[in-house]
């Protein structure tokens, strides 16, 4: 959806058109419900806070003033749910989250969407080592990688999300991804300064 | 690059303050932490990747190190994608469907009814107060506004021409340019949007026009709506609009028959010989970059039916009427405004479009529509001056003074409404 678009959807809701809401909601689901799950780790309370998260968005929406995009700021509601109810739950310190298994993907092998059926076991496995490795992280760090490396929003939009200057996003990012290297180099083998010999092919 | 103590905790104890780390600096060495973080994140240019590669070559730790955390990153992106549980869409419907969720204040546990109760009436409270407030300022605005009109009346001298205030022009629903003020403070446009402050500099009318890059064309269109018998006057007009405020170039669009000639001219200079004469009358006349793809627009452009309002003016022919001709577009872009019934085009910068606005329409009776054009759903338009400033500032690619090609049409609004 373009900016354009969900523009001319807010001023539409504002004018009274119920439809507008569902479009920008039904737009806007599947990437609330990715954040959540990166964030929380679980399905179902990913769920739950997507709701949450939705409810924020259609009871804020009317002070949504322009400046920033609509999906910054969705996705700065989205996260703000997200924290709060890590606070809630009241973790302990360095307590890795409940890693629950990751959600079946639609696109099973041989359903003649892939080309290479091994691509999507690959992908998979993929997805589950940065899964549990996210999970061992404090939620300021996952939230960063989250939102610049997963979400890829622009610095300035991490900024804008999280109401922190640019230049301490840039530098928590980076402070970031260290952990992360440390955290995955540990839990499957590698050292921070040691290469994978995959990484030279994908460098 | 980690302590011997609880690398753990250590790690974490660092980034829970987010202090500057010895050891991240140690790694660094004499490098920058901005450029490696430029070089993962894929935003150098080839000449600066390559410097930091060859320097990165004498330091194989820090390489691996960057190149793992590149990996990383490559990681980190492919998990982009996380399928939704089967029926989460229903979801959405079900959230919509709760109104009393909705409408009622949202409570944190522990905040008791009553406590509820008294936010909300304090809110009403803080609304009513507003609101009052906000009809007193006005009330009071339209008293003093009408004083100093009366004032002016009777000082005005006698051969002193009255001055001409916009029209609206019901049918089309059009934004009263009075609500553009000239001085930039925010005024509500309707009772829902409050006129975001206007970012934009003042520009000085003798700074000269410097150009950092081509005129581009832009995504908003402008209808200019008139009486039948104005549409002449209106097109004289626009040709001064340069010369008087030295801020745009006004270009002539061109006519069915103009495009049709242009088109069979130019498919006929795809192949070697003198250039016809409609080529001859416009300055821009290079045949070096003409698109191969001028056959397809000749097959469009003979089956538009374009418009035709009122007469066309032998004082306003097809081409530049009035200033810099380097800001005019080319053929390419004239050809598609034409088609689309845009009777001529401004090239203007951004941060000049509200001026624009306000001299357009002090030729009575205009009124003016600005509508923002979504590139990839043409049917979806912003319409309030409001979002469609929000929109503009949003985009990475325009600035203040990106000179965009802006069409205008010319309705003539039906004048037994």
């Amino acid at each position: 959806m373009t900016p354009l678009r969900e523009l001319q959807l807010v001023e539409a809701h504002r004018d009274g058109d119920g439809e507008a809401m569902g479009e920008l909601l039904q737009a806007y689901q599947p990437r609330i419900y990715a954040v959540c799950y990166r964030m929380l780790g679980n399905v179902e309370e990913a769920r739950d806070i997507t709701q949450d998260s939705m409810v924020r968005v259609i009871e804020g929406l009317n002070s949504y003033d322009g400046r920033a995009q609509l999906s910054t700021w969705v996705i700065r509601v989205t996260m703000n749910c997200c924290l709060s109810s890590l606070r809630r739950k009241r973790l302990r310190r360095h307590q890795p989250l409940e890693v629950a298994p990751e959600p079946q993907s639609r696109d099973r092998i041989g359903s003649g969407r892939e080309l290479q059926p091994g691509a999507g076991v690959e992908r998979s496995e993929m997805s589950k080592q940065v899964h549990e490795v996210l999970a061992r992280l404090d939620p300021q760090t996952r939230g960063l990688l989250i939102l610049r490396d997963i979400q890829e929003l622009s610095y300035q939009q991490v900024a804008e999300v999280l109401e922190v200057p640019l230049g301490t996003v840039k530098s928590r990012v980076f402070r970031a991804r260290l952990a992360f290297r440390e955290d995955f180099g540990a839990m499957w083998g590698e050292e921070p300064h040691r290469q994978r010999p995959g990484n030279q092919e994908a460098s | 690059m980690t302590d011997q103590k609880d690398p753990t905790q250590d790690r974490h104890d660092e980034l829970e303050g987010w202090p500057q780390s010895a050891a991240i600096r140690q790694s660094l060495g004499s490098f920058l932490e901005a450029d490696l973080q430029a070089f993962i994140d894929d935003e150098l240019d080839d000449e600066q990747q390559q410097l930091l590669i060859a320097k990165l070559a004498d330091h194989p730790e820090l390489k691996c190190l960057i190149d793992n955390l590149q990996a990383d990153r490559r990681r980190l992106h492919s998990c982009a994608v996380t399928p939704m549980p089967v029926g989460m869409e229903a979801d959405v419907q079900k959230t919509l469907a709760r109104p009393m969720l909705v409408s009622s204040p949202a409570s944190s546990p522990g905040t008791y009814r009553r406590q509820i109760n008294r936010q909300a009436r304090r809110a009403r409270l803080m609304r009513a107060v507003s609101g009052i407030a906000a009809v007193i300022v006005v009330v009071v605005g339209a008293i003093i506004l009408v004083i100093a009109m009366s004032k002016e009346v009777s000082e005005a001298p006698q051969n002193e021409q009255p001055r001409l205030t916009a029209i609206d022009v019901e049918p089309l629903q059009p934004h009263p340019i009075r609500t553009l003020l000239p001085d930039n403070k925010s005024e509500p446009l309707t009772d829902r949007l409050t006129m975001a402050p206007n970012k934009m500099p003042e520009q000085s009318r003798s700074e000269s026009w410097k150009l950092n890059s081509e005129p581009v064309p832009f995504a908003l269109v402008l209808s200019e709506s008139t009486e039948q018998e104005a549409v002449s006057v209106l097109l004289e007009t626009r040709r001064h609009l340069a010369q008087d405020h030295g801020m745009v170039t006004v270009v002539r669009n061109f006519s069915r028959r103009e495009a049709t000639e242009l088109q069979q001219e130019l498919l006929a200079a795809n192949t070697p010989g003198p250039a016809g004469p409609m080529l001859g009358t416009f300055a821009n006349s290079d045949l070096s970059d003409v698109p191969s793809r001028w056959s397809d627009e000749a097959e469009r452009g003979s089956s538009v039916d374009r418009p035709v309002h009122g007469q066309r003016s032998s004082m306003a022919p097809s081409g530049v009427l009035s200033g810099p001709s380097n800001l005019a577009p080319d053929y390419n872009i004239q050809l598609l405004y034409s088609e689309s019934g845009a009777d001529y085009t401004v090239a203007i910068r951004l941060c000049d479009i509200d001026k624009l606005l306000q001299e357009l329409a002090l030729v009575p009776p205009v009124s003016t529509r600005l509508e923002a054009i979504d590139d990839e759903a043409p049917e979806s338009r912003l319409e309030e001056m409001a979002w469609i400033r929000e929109w503009i500032n949003q985009r990475d690619d325009v600035g203040d003074m990106t000179v965009i090609h802006l069409p205008v049409i010319i309705e003539v609004a039906d004048s037994t409404d």
